[in-house]
């Protein structure tokens, strides 16, 4: 599946959802979070952003933004800003979203001490992502 | 830049840079440590508003424009921008039938 499609974005979002520790993970967080997948003039020149909304320890709603200016507009608790190529060291596990964080090569607008506390959580992306095949856009045959 | 061809200061900078990633890594392994970092975090956040806050009042008090401003003004626009964008879709919604 392609990284940041519809379909993908609703993989993941199935698989996290599925797990157990989410409820724990998610609770006393914010509402909702928006995540904006920087433009890349060579593998992703329209870039993309999704944003979710959690509730009673699930997330309960998604969308992928047509816009990523959207995102000024719904205002969520939480953005998560990076471009492709962090993504997907992150995603790949090859970069630390805490310290891709603290360092600013992630960009997170929001309470980042209540995502600091919960790093500790992240096996459930992983998890997820492990299940989710992903292709990422710099590796399709053009 | 090449790798060979760095100057003092660049590779000081990446030293340092992976000195404190080494220390962050460290931190970060350890439960306590995490906790340490999130309150760390916290405090760092919570001295930004504050200072924001304080801008913000001293720019209001100097007749200028304040940072939640020009966020409402963005959060318009973009609200201007996706109504366009919906009224648009109707529009050759309207026009193919």
């Amino acid at each position: 599946m392609r990284f940041a499609s519809v379909e993908w974005i609703e993989a993941v979002v199935r698989e996290v959802n599925a797990h157990p520790d989410l409820p724990r993970a998610l609770s006393g967080l914010g509402a909702d979070l928006a995540a904006v997948v920087e433009r890349d003039p060579v593998h992703f020149p329209h870039g993309a952003a999704a944003w979710g909304r959690q509730e009673g320890g699930r997330i309960v709603a998604w969308r992928a933004l047509e816009d990523e200016d959207d995102v000024l507009e719904i205002d969520p608790a939480y953005v998560v800003r990076a471009p492709l190529t962090l993504w997907k060291e992150l995603l790949t596990g090859k970069a630390d979203p805490v310290q891709a964080a603290l360092s600013g090569r992630v960009r997170v607008k929001g309470d980042l001490e209540g995502l600091v506390r919960r790093a500790g959580y992240r096996y459930i992306v992983e998890a997820a992502l492990r299940r989710v095949e992903t292709v990422f856009p710099d590796e399709v045959k053009r | 830049m090449s790798e060979g061809r760095k100057g003092i200061p660049e590779a000081l900078l990446e030293q340092g840079i992976r000195a404190a990633s080494r220390a962050a890594r460290v931190v970060l392994d350890d439960p306590r440590g995490q906790e340490v970092l999130a309150a760390a975090v916290g405090a760092a956040q919570k001295g930004k508003r504050k200072v924001e806050e304080v801008q913000g009042l001293v720019m209001r008090a100097a007749g200028l424009p304040t940072k939640g401003d020009y966020e409402d003004v963005a959060k318009s626009m973009a609200r201007l921008k996706r109504k366009l964008r919906d009224l648009a879709k109707q529009v050759d919604g309207e026009r193919k039938r």
